[in-house]
């Protein structure tokens, strides 16, 4: 069977994006459900390159250019909601943040 | 070439399940450099020179060095997992995410759209050049408004973290969190004490 690049690196992405799914629900504390994210938005990055890669045009690239801006963005301002809600619960773990909970 | 392809995507993988896998945050957040630096040797394989080392710049270098550092400030607490899965729900979310990965990977190679250029295009230009004239010309308003979104996160992320703001209303300073510690931790060791008192 012939090597077909744009259905490897679209396999991998997708293998990519659920395993980081299956952590951000199995996992319980925030800085790994943050990292988890980041690898989602990492898998959509392999996809959009493999498929510039494909169709040759450049719009792919592009596009993983502003996907990691404002993942840089996100990191930012969730590492600063964690550092927020750490100085008020003293735990970073999600089952601890239950003020709400009647 | 597909050699080195197929070797970096079973690493790539590996080093994502050693982030959703570590017990620890700082091992998840070096697993997770590893795939990312992978991720970017994949972009460098498929021809994105300078999406891979922007990759390797803001993601491997500047995202993580946030991670870590925060992992590193937080300390011991950083590790708190809460509550655990039992086995079964564990089996459970696995058997959703593999159905998922086969939904999301049954279509791959059927579509007209795979078989319309296999290897007939070239693929593109991807130096820094050819994607920074993409970015000051057909996509000069999307840059900007990128901008704004950075100078936004960037003013809101410093108010979220910053602790004169806070310092200022009764019962939220330094002085008043660490009093609260400090009583969290007296209530815990008479537990404790009572535990102990009880067996």
């Amino acid at each position: 069977m012939e090597f077909d690049i744009t259905s490897f690196y679209l396999t991998l992405s997708a293998i990519l994006f659920c395993m980081g799914i299956l952590g951000v629900m199995i996992r319980r504390n925030t800085l790994v459900i943050l990292m988890c994210i980041e690898l989602m938005l990492n898998a959509v990055n392999l996809a959009l390159v493999g498929l510039a890669q494909h169709f040759g045009t450049l719009d792919g690239h592009v596009y993983v250019f502003f996907i990691m801006t404002v993942a840089a963005a996100e990191a930012a301002v969730g590492l600063a909601i964690i550092i927020s809600v750490f100085r008020n619960y003293f735990s970073v773990a999600t089952g601890d943040v239950a003020t709400l909970r009647g | 070439m597909f050699v080195a392809m197929v070797i970096a995507g079973i690493l790539t993988v590996i080093c994502a399940a050693g982030v959703i896998a570590s017990s620890r945050p700082i091992h998840s957040a070096l697993f997770l450099i590893v795939t990312l630096f992978l991720v970017a040797v994949h972009f460098a394989l498929l021809g994105a020179h300078f999406v891979a080392a922007i990759q390797i710049l803001v993601y491997a270098g500047a995202i993580m060095v946030l991670v870590v550092f925060v992992i590193m400030l937080l300390g011991a607490e950083a590790n708190a997992e809460g509550g655990k899965l039992g086995s079964w729900g564990q089996l459970a979310l696995a058997i959703v995410t593999g159905g998922f990965v086969a939904v999301l990977t049954s279509g791959i190679g059927k579509g007209s759209a795979t078989g319309l250029a296999k290897g007939a295009l070239a693929p593109p230009d991807g130096s820094a050049e050819a994607v920074s004239l993409a970015l000051f010309t057909n996509f000069a308003l999307p840059f900007n408004v990128t901008g704004m979104l950075l100078l936004a996160s960037l003013i809101g992320s410093v108010l979220l973290a910053s602790e004169a703001r806070r310092a200022l209303a009764p019962g939220r300073g330094l002085k008043a969190m660490q009093d609260r510690y400090q009583r969290m931790r007296e209530e815990e060791l008479e537990k404790e004490e009572q535990s102990v008192g009880d067996g």
